[in-house]
């Protein structure tokens, strides 16, 4: 039996690809209501300013998270170092919108902060007390979400790197801090840049957040341009224009990478040693470390815990955690059966292949709300056609059913399912298949007794992080999903949007709970398989 | 021979708990090339280390001239120490070219200036025309070379080299290992090289220290090392050996090859006898052996033997003077080769 796994790959390109496709075809074909000539008149230029800023202070911020951290754990030796190299990912469990409303909550004039303070007399402290909003407000949030990709991949550059080459400048003449800014980082940078990529896209993808605090983007531009005004073709214009930065910055991703790969440094990869630390250094190093974890993880949740106690419990909350787990669990099977096939079918050198894989990347390029423009277009084109052939209104309605939201999901992430699986499957060489082959087993043994121990970690792995991203996941689903069926995220937010935060308590708390169980998973897994790397 | 430029004393450093040097002694002097060697995990990296600052110790201590640069407590910083190291796999930095990586260790001075003593450096590796290629460009040779070129170029009066050859080719590496001497003699600086290569240290080095087990076991030139190793240990990390035991009668341990002279041992004694396969000659009226097969090694031939009755024995001749397996020869030990150590 010999299954084919090039269609598989031309599934995912195909899903990746018809959205943007349709974003582009609507907004060059559409009606022209001049909703797009007020927006350009009126707020265009806001939005994108607002998305300028809150972007580069996502990007400067966890970049600066992301590395100290990073270099930290990979390089030094301190108390609490094993759990706390991948307890740093763990943010990545927590959507920015809910981090937003928590830091929001406790950090405004009339949060338990502020209040704190008058009661112990410092009123003067307490009324000069920022609160977190606006551009600043949101690129900071985002930070303390977001910069667990700075820190993942600049940890595994770093532990990747031969010490010698720091070791080199050491004996160059280069004190410490000097040879870490000379050596390591620059060795460094392009897998720092291409975190930094990732958290500019994820911060311009967001909508909860920068709706929250104010802080209006593109995306929320997008959003309005539908659920507002109802203009889908200019919600596919300004689309575009979100796609085509989103665009830029992945290619921008994708090139670092590549020389992230070729920049491991020459020769033999020598683990380096960790320098140990002690006493105060020790303690610093550890405060460092967990403050980005209080920020974005703990302190959030606590707040939001807190307000789910104080609040009742809204209704339909356990119906909406059946949505948001149906939803996020067919996702990540399907985007796991997709990046396999997806996987396989590079391996196996067909262009068509290839040439589909760099497609369905593609697709983590487009953000929700473009992704969720781009699928009604689709399937109106379709209802459009069904009803012509019908000779009437079909009976079937295709957008607003579930169908739609996972077609968008897997335009979305379908590709974050692809880089799992592809590194999983580079653990089978070829000579495996040979030696198991010549070992007297059949392609289906050498499937089950080879490919599957080898290839089933990366597999599960793509599915849990498209799970854990289909679960946060909040402009597409809330664009796309069928008439009452309401999601962890969806509730979340409109309670939050009617500033009702203690309602908005419990689905946070859920949300992140379920996303952090297999958050720790990968977080864990990652770790360990770059430290066997390290060995090996 | 003159003072040395630096001395290692009793040094001692573990590593996670286990102890990877155990007191060793070295000595390098200015103008000689003197060649650490020993098999993996003997500590020879981490002496090489400690030396260069990116180790410190737990006991004992490195001095250069008047200055103490490591002891128990006490650590001179690598960047002050001025020890030019040539890492394994070269370690060159991948984000910078050729010229700025041996620009890298020079401080302190104009930029402009900076390039042109690296090129000159490069220049002298016969690299200039490859200043501005990136080390994934390079070929191993060339990237070997900027790597002793980064080393060289701020003139350290030290030069450590840590397995500098071991990721080349074979004929590349004698090339390389000539114009490295070379180029290390020339600057006439203090060199340690560190290599698990006997022939490799025989070869480039005027002094070799062997090290075994944390500790250095001898020290000579390559002659000295070889030919009057100080130990059985010693002798098995320069070349193949083989032992007899026996015992001392009329100053004489007899082996099944043949006697070997044991004066200075007391009547009785125990003793141990090694015999290096290039220590069997073939003489008229010797032990007679049967020949069991035949080998080529380098150029001559490495015959194995039964001699006695007793075991087999390796025996190495010139391709010229060989035997075919099933003839009988006449083989005894040359005495310039065979050495005996009490029991």
């Amino acid at each position: 039996m010999k299954v084919d796994p090039v269609p598989l790959a031309g599934l995912a390109a195909l899903a990746a690809a018809t959205p943007l496709v349709a974003v582009a075809v609507l907004a060059a074909t559409g009606p022209l209501d001049g909703y797009l000539a007020h927006i350009a008149r009126t707020r265009l230029g806001d939005y994108l300013l607002t998305s300028a800023i809150v972007s580069l202070t996502a990007a400067i911020l966890s970049g600066l998270i992301g590395v100290t951290t990073a270099w930290l754990v990979a390089r030094c030796e301190f108390a609490g170092r094993s759990t706390l190299q991948w307890a740093l990912a763990l943010p990545l469990a927590v959507p920015a919108y809910v981090a937003a409303y928590a830091w929001l909550d406790l950090s405004q004039a009339a949060g338990p902060v502020a209040a704190m303070l008058r009661d112990a007399g410092f009123d003067g402290v307490a009324a000069a007390l920022p609160a977190i909003r606006g551009p600043f407000g949101a690129g900071l949030i985002f930070a303390v979400t977001l910069y667990p990709y700075i820190y993942l991949l600049a940890r595994e550059a770093f532990s990747g790197q031969s010490a010698d080459t720091y070791d080199a400048a050491r004996t160059l003449g280069h004190g410490p801090v000097s040879a870490f800014l000379k050596a390591a980082l620059p060795m460094a940078r392009p897998a720092i840049a291409a975190g930094m990529a990732l958290v500019v896209m994820e911060s311009l993808a967001d909508y909860g957040a920068v709706s929250h605090l104010g802080a209006p983007t593109l995306t929320v531009g997008i959003v309005r341009a539908w659920a507002g005004a109802g203009a889908l073709a200019d919600a596919a214009r300004l689309a575009i224009v979100l796609a085509a930065i989103a665009l830029l910055l992945f290619s921008l991703e994708r090139a670092q990478r590549r020389r992230a790969r070729s920049s491991a440094g020459s020769g033999r990869r020598k683990p380096p040693r960790r320098i140990r630390l002690a006493g105060w250094a020790a303690a610093g190093a550890m405060a460092v470390c967990l403050f980005p974890l209080l920020a974005g993880l703990v302190l959030p949740m606590a707040r939001m815990v807190w307000l789910a106690f104080e609040a009742e419990l809204a209704r339909g909350l356990f119906a909406a955690f059946r949505h948001s787990a149906i939803l996020a669990s067919l996702s990540g099977l399907f985007a796991a059966a997709l990046g396999l096939g997806t996987a396989y079918a590079v391996r196996n050198r067909s262009r068509l292949a290839r040439i589909s894989a760099r497609v369905a990347s593609l697709g983590y390029a487009a953000p929700g709300a473009v992704a969720a423009v781009g699928v009604i277009a689709v399937l109106s084109f379709i209802q459009t056609g069904l009803d012509s052939l019908w000779g009437g209104r079909f009976p079937v309605l295709l957008t607003g059913t579930v169908l739609a939201l996972l077609f968008a999901y897997l335009s979305r992430f379908a590709a974050a399912a692809i880089g799992p699986c592809e590194s999983a499957l580079e653990r089978v060489t070829p000579a495996l298949d040979g030696a198991a082959r010549t070992l007297g087993e059949g392609p289906l043994g050498v499937l089950r007794r080879v490919h599957w121990p080898l290839v089933s970690g990366g597999a599960i792995t793509a599915g849990l992080i498209v799970f854990v991203e289909v679960l946060k996941e909040l402009p597409a689903t809330m664009i796309l999903r069928p008439f009452n069926f309401d999601t962890l995220a969806v509730v979340a937010h409109n309670f939050a949007a009617d500033e009702r935060l203690g309602q908005a308590g419990a689905p946070s708390v859920l949300l992140v709970l379920t996303a952090l169980v297999p958050m720790i998973y990968v977080a864990r897994k990652i770790v360990k398989e770059s430290a066997i790397e390290e060995l090996g | 021979m003159s003072t040395p430029l630096l001395s290692v004393r009793g040094a001692q450093r573990a590593l996670a708990g286990n102890p990877v040097l155990r007191g060793a002694d070295l000595d390098l002097t200015s103008g000689r090339v003197t060649a650490l060697l020993g098999p993996s995990g003997s500590g020879k990296s981490t002496l090489l280390r400690a030396i260069a600052g990116l180790e410190r110790l737990d006991a004992g201590e490195i001095r250069s001239g008047d200055a103490l640069w490591s002891a128990r407590g006490q650590h001179l910083a690598p960047e002050l120490r001025r020890v030019g190291v040539v890492f394994q796999d070269f370690a060159l930095f991948p984000h910078l070219t050729a010229a700025e990586n041996v620009a890298f260790g020079l401080r302190g001075i104009p930029k402009p200036e900076r390039r042109e003593r690296a090129i000159t450096q490069l220049e002298r590796a016969e690299l200039a025309h490859r200043a501005d290629a990136y080390p994934h460009e390079l070929s191993g040779g060339e990237q070997q070379r900027v790597a002793l070129a980064r080393a060289l170029v701020f003139r350290p009066d030290i030069v450590l080299l840590d397995e500098p050859f071991s990721g080349l080719d074979r004929r590349l590496r004698a090339q390389l290992r000539t114009e490295t001497v070379a180029a290390l003699r020339a600057a006439g600086l203090a060199a340690l090289l560190v290599t698990h290569d006997a022939e490799e240290a025989m070869e480039a080095a005027d002094d070799i220290a062997l090290m075994a087990d944390g500790v250095i076991v001898q020290t000579g030139t390559p002659e000295e090392v070889y030919l009057k190793p100080a130990s059985l240990l010693a002798a098995r990390l320069l070349g193949d050996v083989q032992t007899w035991s026996g015992k001392v009668e009329s100053g004489l341990v007899q082996t099944p090859l043949g006697p070997a002279s044991a004066a200075e041992l007391s009547e009785g004694h125990a003793a141990t006898v090694l015999i290096r396969p290039e220590g069997v000659d073939r003489v008229a009226g010797g032990i007679p052996a049967s020949v069991l097969s035949k080998r080529l090694h380098g150029g001559r031939a490495r015959l194995l033997v039964q001699a006695g009755g007793e075991g087999s024995w390796t025996v190495e001749t010139p391709l010229a003077n060989s035997a075919e397996p099933g003839q009988t020869i006449e083989l005894g030990l040359n005495p310039m080769f065979t050495r005996v150590f009490p029991d």
